[in-house]
């Protein structure tokens, strides 16, 4: 086999090399040919007729009625390559009484037969007349060029090869470029597809100028999978845009749904159900049109994220616009996600707890949170004083109501009411009073007469 | 349980009335089971007869420097270090939101189960918690709720079972009122059950009812105003549990923002909380906040904590942020003091500190894969104290991965209790995503080591978790970065 395999492989190469070193054929050298043909039409003969293939040249066998070998040398033309397949109209016909010359004289020639192929520049001096570059805005494209549609031959590639107009690159022409579309889409035919519009306007099928545009599947192969562009609008650029651009998507959705989709206010907005996001059109890709980046948004000022409560009571309908109530429990809710304290806190949460910057009862129950784990690890116990917990003051006792007065959270994070009532209680071992100078007994007595029993048995209940 | 049998009852219920199939409109949740490994050391009481500990006075010296209190007649005591134990808290939470198919119509649940618990961790003798089941209609300018849901604000968070009823009629007021059964805070349990019970002897013996109305006000979206009054009432009504009102409010000058929040007592008529703070950009990428605030704690009435008359304290606060112009940087300083009111008890010639600071300063830098955060935080006053700082060095991978390395070295003393310890170590965590999982996980070690308490023992301690969440549905979540929030 191995021969074999061998031999298939030379064949191979030699081939392929055969194929690649094919002289490309020389165009055909008419300046030699000067006062030869009394009319072009003689070789191009499909150009009376606009038969576009008959009119690209000469066949090879009217050579040889000259160059026979014998009157004169015989040559080995064979004809033009095959000329890649173009958006070009066939524009003889049309151009029936203006003679060859006028488009395929070399400029500044004289002779018949110094002719080339015709450039735009030959067409622009009638159909454009003052145009500075072939590609210019006010350029009639389609008087020379076929739309996308009626090309069927060029290949994707060429097709994005297609140079591009100058007014293309004008720093205003994505946000102009729409009028200019209304005025004549065609203009626009000769390159683009429907889908290289919908690439960036969501609202696509809305807009009459981009649905009268085919589908085109080698357009949209040139755009899949390639982002839209999308202007920053004036509008866009004012520091409170993100607030009040509400009042713009409801008056003229429209406009808004140029470059955004409805997915893009669900970027930021989760109700997209209401009356202004249905306004707005739907799309199948993963993104939504232009999406608006999240951080910046009004308000939001640097160490929102710990001290935002105020702003998310008083304004939680606005919060409720971008975010779900998962979205505030995936800080807030410790179990699932222990992101809000640092690493390790419970071995260090002393110092917080005693003067709490943000206030931990919000979040946790010092009687069932606190007091469970303190009384696990054994500081506080049920009815017990835990005498020698609190060493650093011989007169702890003598001490201990400021620092209860101070910060009595924290001493109920371990002590239960019982602790306190051995000695406060008016029926405790001392009747210590424990109130402050302030204590009015009558309101608490109107409203909770309940807990003022813990102490004063003889306490009468009436209703609040 | 009766109360959870209830609110279960009522969520499924409440799902069986929708159509068979959710995908009329759509739903999305979550399920994450995360499991938790984690080292305690205790703390042993220890004792000795008084007669049998040289000295005299209510506060000696064993032999080896311990502190010991003692009761003339009865016993010398003081704590030492207990044996550690290993704790493994696993909880499994399931929270979706549905749209069952009828318009305006939603169905919102989250339940918390704890598996494998553990008494020595709090909170997971509660094995199974109904933390919100509730049905919401929205259409219109109404929006109604009903079955166990939440209300945060500035009288904290609460969740009851019953319902509510937002009406929005007007662009700029809105009006709420809301009622029922409601849970003790941070407990998603009534409050005469079992969790209280065992937690306090004088726990109530009857649940209560919540109610409360609430008016928010938006002028032109730069003044904002949210105002509440709420009430809990034991189901008997022979007593109150609270009353009191709240506001929330933020202003928007241009860049100027201001937030203010108060909360007040009407029963004991003493403002518990009252926050102003004041937001403004300055140029160069620096940014001012200054913030006074008032903090008084708040006790319920069934509890004879408020008859104590405690004292607040008054608290003035700024902080300096800095995004370094051109840079990924972010650099941030500040500080805080507080004292406190007078508290008019205990004898005059004991010395208490009656004040408090904090200071703290850190920075961030966010390249396009790797990141460094780091931080001091020194912080003394009445109580406690705390010096020490972080440090976290990570690198994201992709979109979907990311890992962290984190130091921390932190010295804590307590004001009322000998001694001082030193917690310092590190570890590593990270997280992973691939489509809706994701699987995160930490492990760390920390050595902890005592000063001036000689019978506590340095040990090292080790925790570790581990996660995965299964976020499914049809609408997606903004997401945000968690790393960084909240660390101070």
């Amino acid at each position: 086999m191995r021969p074999a395999l061998s031999l298939t492989a030379l064949v191979l190469v030699i081939g392929v090399g055969a194929l690649l070193s094919r002289p490309q054929q020389e165009a055909f050298p008419h300046a030699r040919h000067q006062g030869v043909f009394p009319t072009c039409f003689g070789c191009h003969a499909g150009i009376e007729s606009g038969n576009r293939e008959e009119a690209i040249s000469a066949q090879p066998d009217l050579c040889a009625a000259c160059h026979d070998g014998e009157n004169l040398p015989g040559v080995s033309w064979e004809g033009p390559d095959e000329k890649p397949a173009d958006n070009l109209r066939a524009v003889h016909p049309g151009h029936p009484d203006i003679g060859c010359a006028a488009c395929h004289q070399i400029p500044g020639a004289s002779g018949d037969m110094e002719v080339q192929a015709a450039s735009a520049e030959s067409c622009m001096i009638c159909h454009a007349p003052g145009a500075e570059e072939h590609q210019a805005a006010g350029v009639p494209c389609t008087q020379c060029h076929q739309p996308l549609g009626e090309v069927p031959d060029i290949s994707a590639e060429a097709i994005g090869a297609f140079p591009r107009p100058g007014d293309h690159g004008a720093p205003d022409f994505l946000s102009a470029h729409g009028a200019a579309a209304g005025e004549d889409v065609s203009r626009c035919s000769v390159c683009h597809a429907r889908e290289s519009c919908t690439r960036c306007h969501a609202n696509a099928a809305s807009v009459a100028p981009i649905m009268a545009l085919p589908r085109d599947a080698r357009a949209a192969s040139l755009v899949a999978g390639r982002e839209g562009s999308w202007p920053l609008p004036a509008s866009h650029q004012s520091p409170d845009w993100k607030l009040t651009h509400a009042d713009d998507a409801v008056a003229a959705p429209q406009t808004c749904s140029t470059c955004h989709a409805r997915e893009a206010c669900a970027a930021c907005h989760l109700d997209t159900t209401d009356r202004v996001a249905e306004a707005f059109p739907p799309t199948a890709r993963a993104v939504g049109g232009a999406m608006p980046e999240q951080p910046a948004v009004p308000g939001h000022v640097p160490g929102f994220a710990v001290g935002h409560g105020e702003a998310a009571v008083a304004s939680l309908l606005k919060c409720a616009a971008c975010h779900a109530e998962s979205f505030c429990i995936d800080c807030h809710d410790a179990p699932g996600r222990p992101y809000f304290h640092p690493a390790n806190f419970v071995t260090r949460h002393a110092a917080e707890a005693w003067a709490e910057p943000l206030e931990c009862a919000e979040c946790h129950s010092r009687e069932v949170f606190c007091r469970d784990c303190h009384r696990a690890v054994g500081t506080g116990q049920n009815g017990n004083l835990n005498g020698g917990y609190h060493d650093a003051d011989p007169d702890w006792f003598l001490s201990h109501g400021r620092a209860a007065r101070q910060a009595l959270e924290t001493c109920t994070s371990c002590h239960q009411q019982e602790s306190c009532l051995r000695c406060h209680s008016a029926q405790g071992d001392f009747r210590i009073n424990p109130h402050g100078p302030d204590f009015d007994p009558e309101r608490v007595r109107d409203r909770s007469g309940i807990s003022c029993g813990r102490c004063h048995f003889d306490f009468q209940l009436d209703s609040p | 349980m009766s109360v959870y049998r209830r609110g279960l009852a009522f969520f499924l219920i409440s799902g069986l009335l929708g159509p068979t199939s959710l995908a009329g409109q759509g739903y999305r949740g979550e399920l994450r089971i995360r499991a938790e490994v984690i080292e305690l050391a205790g703390l042993r009481r220890d004792s000795l007869l008084e007669s049998s500990v040289p000295g005299d006075g209510l506060r000696r010296l064993l032999a080896d420097g311990t502190v010991a209190t003692c009761v003339p007649g009865g016993f010398c005591r003081w704590y030492g270090s207990g044996e550690v134990n290993t704790v493994s808290p696993t909880y499994g939470d399931f929270r979706f939101t549905a749209w069952p198919g009828f318009e305006g119509l939603s169905v919102h649940g989250q339940i918390r189960t704890r598996l494998l618990s553990d008494d020595l961790w709090p909170r997971t003798d509660q094995e199974l918690d109904l933390i919100t089941g509730y049905l919401r209609y929205e259409g219109g300018d109404w929006r109604a709720s009903a079955g166990r849901q939440f209300r945060t604000g500035s009288l904290g968070y609460h969740n009851f079972d019953g319902a509510s009823v937002r009406w929005k009629g007007l662009d700029a007021l809105g009006l709420e009122a809301w009622g029922g059964w409601s849970l003790y805070p941070g407990t998603n349990a009534p409050r005469d059950g079992d969790l209280l019970a065992d937690a306090d002897v004088f726990a109530p013996e009857k649940r209560s009812f919540i109610y409360g109305f609430e008016a928010d006000l938006d002028v032109r979206r730069t003044f904002f105003l949210n105002g509440l009054y709420q009430r809990e009432i034991r189901t008997d009504r022979l007593a109150l549990y609270s009353e009191r009102i709240g506001a929330d409010a933020r202003l928007m000058l241009g860049t100027l923002v201001m937030d203010g929040s108060l909360a007040y007592d009407l029963v004991n008529e003493e403002l518990n909380s009252a926050r102003l703070r004041a937001s403004v950009p300055l140029p160069t990428g620096l940014h001012l906040t200054v913030e006074g605030r008032h903090y008084t704690p708040f006790f319920e009435l069934w509890t004879i904590w408020g008859a104590f008359s405690p004292v607040g304290y008054n608290e003035g606060r700024g902080t300096l942020r800095w995004r370094v112009p051109g840079t990924a940087v972010r650099l941030e300083a500040g500080g805080a003091y507080r004292d406190y009111e007078a508290a008019d008890a205990g004898a005059d010639f004991v010395e208490m500190k009656d004040d408090g600071w904090r200071v703290f300063g850190g920075g961030q830098w966010q390249g396009p894969a790797w990141f460094v955060d780091g931080g001091y935080r020194a912080e003394t006053g009445f109580g406690a104290a705390r010096y020490g700082g972080d440090l976290t060095v990570g690198r994201t991978i992709g979109s979907s991965a990311r890992l962290a390395l984190h130091g921390t070295a932190t010295e804590t003393f307590g004001e009322f209790r000998v001694g001082e310890r030193l917690v310092s170590g590190g570890g590593l965590d990270g997280s992973f995503t691939v489509g809706d999982f994701t699987l995160e996980g930490s492990a760390g070690l920390y050595r902890i080591t005592f000063d001036n308490r000689p019978r506590n023992d340095n040990w090292t301690q080790m925790r570790a978790h581990l996660s995965l969440a299964y976020r499914f549905g049809s609408t997606p979540t903004p997401r945000t970065s968690m790393r960084g929030i909240g660390g101070y």
